[in-house]
């Protein structure tokens, strides 16, 4: 889990091009690991992990410990550390209960 | 004889969507879809007499139907609102109604021309364009004034539906009566329905409202909001008349209102200091979509970094290092079996609030609210909270009458609980209206009202 210290107050910035490993979790339980660069944007994250599992993107969200990944984030402006994980949720409707 | 097959199989196609039709007369949360399959249904079957005389025919007729329609809102929308649900909802069905009607017509001409086409070949063909045209023109005015008619009919008819609303009225009615007496306790039980508020919106917010509504290229982007991600128009469909809201909508929603807190804050104006979860937060709490068993079970560790510091900022929240139990309201959009509520932690007065248009209710998510604030104080702040003694209220605010308004129903509670102010608004006002706004606020990327109500 990401401590306090690693948000926006991170005393210096990580290593150029440092490598961390993310696990993209949907909501069944299965994972998906990726290693990335802590600069490289989601996006790519996002768009590998939609073709693996064949989904159109616009249907599920990626969420970080409550924060909506935006796809020109990168990890390191998310505050990501080795290991965290992301979870995907499909899309919710609602208008009253069936 | 491969026109004809052809044929059959396009008359088969209209003939199911007339059937979806008459389902949407029924339950008229469909009614727009509906409307616009059964055309295209209707298109398609006349396109297999002729593709292109039948084509423009049918789009023609459809786009002088919705003529009338806006040019019938734009005469006189104040009226329209005023007869409230039940006129828009038979506007809906009526809407649905021609466009099937079409679609039989389509149907029975495709028909007609399949039987004929077995004996002569191409004479036919032309014959039954002709038909056609003159016939179905004429037939779909017709449908529009006899169901206009019927809908004075009906109005009168359903009096009974009438006296079920009123009877409700009246419930809110008595229990204003009842509560007065009460300890000021502002979502601790007390009638939260407030008088009505001007919800009607200018002509410029309803233009745009129709423009991001209307069906188009569901991925094209109509917004790109300076926090959160980009909204295509496949999200802001989801806010036309009738149509169920998606979780994007709501939670673009919830950025603006903790916009909002930030603003009210820094003006000093004494508003309450709120959190605004997203849609994700209660699914994750209770691990809603996980599969069995540990489905619908509470797990604190689960959301136990959504409040850390940097989270919290991420969230946009004012006051992100003192946490969230200092504040005054935790304001939480539930999302439970295609159903938006909107729960509520009041800090001050130790309760957890469900706000509910519907009057379903939901125990479980308020029970694990309650737990989790005991968990949070335990994790954050190190201290022994017991909650198990905290209130859980569900104070009366059942004020959607249909089946489709309840994610506007969860935005406009939340966006008033955060005001300390009544819910100044009813089914009438949230059915069109509600939706304009909240469209207009998106797209605005603020929310209009800053006026803090008065509860202490």
């Amino acid at each position: 889990m990401a401590d306090d210290t690693t948000g926006e107050t991170k005393p210096q910035p990580k290593q150029e091009g440092a490598v961390i490993n993310l696990v993209v979790k949907d909501q069944s339980g299965a994972e998906v690991h990726f290693k990335v660069k802590t600069h490289t944007k989601l996006e790519k994250v996002i768009n590998a992990y939609c073709a693996k599992k064949s989904i159109v993107p616009s249907t599920v969200r990626f969420v970080f410990d409550g924060t909506r990944v935006n796809p020109n984030s990168s990890p390191e402006d998310l505050g990501m550390d080795d290991g965290d994980s992301i979870d995907v949720f499909q899309e919710q409707v609602g208008g009253r209960r069936p | 004889m491969e026109l004809g097959a052809q044929a059959y199989q396009q008359k088969k196609a209209a003939v199911e969507q007339v059937g979806w039709g008459r389902g949407g007369g029924e339950d008229l949360s469909l009614g727009r879809g509906l409307a616009h399959a059964a055309a295209e249904a209707a298109a398609a079957a006349a396109s297999a007499a002729d593709p292109r005389a039948g084509r423009e025919q049918f789009a023609r007729q459809i786009s002088q139907f919705r003529r009338s329609l806006e040019a019938r809102r734009a005469a006189d929308p104040g009226a329209r609102l005023a007869e409230g649900r039940r006129e828009v909802a038979e506007e809906m069905a009526r809407q649905a109604a021609a466009a099937a009607a079409a679609a039989a017509a389509a149907a029975a001409a495709a028909a007609a021309e399949e039987e004929e086409e077995e004996e002569e070949e191409e004479e036919t063909s032309v014959e039954v364009v002709e038909i056609e045209e003159e016939s179905s023109s004429v037939e779909i005015v017709e449908v529009e004034e006899e169901s206009s008619v019927e809908v004075i009919e009906r109005e009168e008819e359903s009096e009974e539906e009438e006296g079920e609303q009123e009877e409700s009225q009246e419930e809110f009615e008595e229990e204003e009566e009842e509560e007065e007496g009460e300890a000021p306790a502002p979502l601790g039980g007390i009638q939260l329905i407030a008088p009505r508020g001007d919800w009607q919106p200018t002509e410029a917010q309803l233009r745009r409202f129709r423009q991001v509504t209307k069906l188009g290229d569901q991925a094209e982007v109509l917004l790109i909001p300076n926090k959160g991600t980009e909204l295509i128009r496949k999200h802001f469909n989801t806010l036309a008349e009738k149509q169920w809201l998606n979780d994007e909508i709501i939670n673009a929603y919830m950025i603006l209102l903790q916009v909002r807190d930030t603003v009210l804050r820094e003006a000093g104006v004494g508003a309450p200091r709120c959190h605004f979860f997203n849609t994700f937060f209660m699914s994750k709490l209770l691990q809603l979509l996980k599969p069995p068993p540990k489905q619908g079970t509470y797990c604190y560790a689960e959301v136990q970094g959504w409040t850390k510091t940097p989270r919290l900022r991420a969230a946009g929240q004012a006051s992100a290092e003192e946490g969230l139990l200092g504040l005054d309201y935790i304001i939480v959009p539930v999302h439970y079996q295609s159903h938006w509520t909107c729960a509520v932690v009041d800090l001050r007065r130790k309760a957890i609030v469900f706000l509910d248009s519907l009057d379903y209710g939901n125990a479980r998510a308020l029970m694990a609210l309650r737990r989790w604030v005991a968990d949070e104080a335990r994790d954050k702040l190190k201290q022994k909270w017991d909650t198990a003694h905290w209130r859980v209220l569900t104070p009366k605010v059942k004020l959607q009458r249909n089946s489709c308004d309840c994610g506007v129903f969860a935005l406009l509670f939340a966006n008033r609980v955060a005001l300390n102010r009544g819910f100044d608004f009813r089914q009438d006002d949230v059915t069109l209206w509600g939706r304009v706004r909240v469209a207009n606020e998106i797209l605005d990327q603020k929310i209009y009202d800053h006026e803090v109500g008065p509860w202490p």
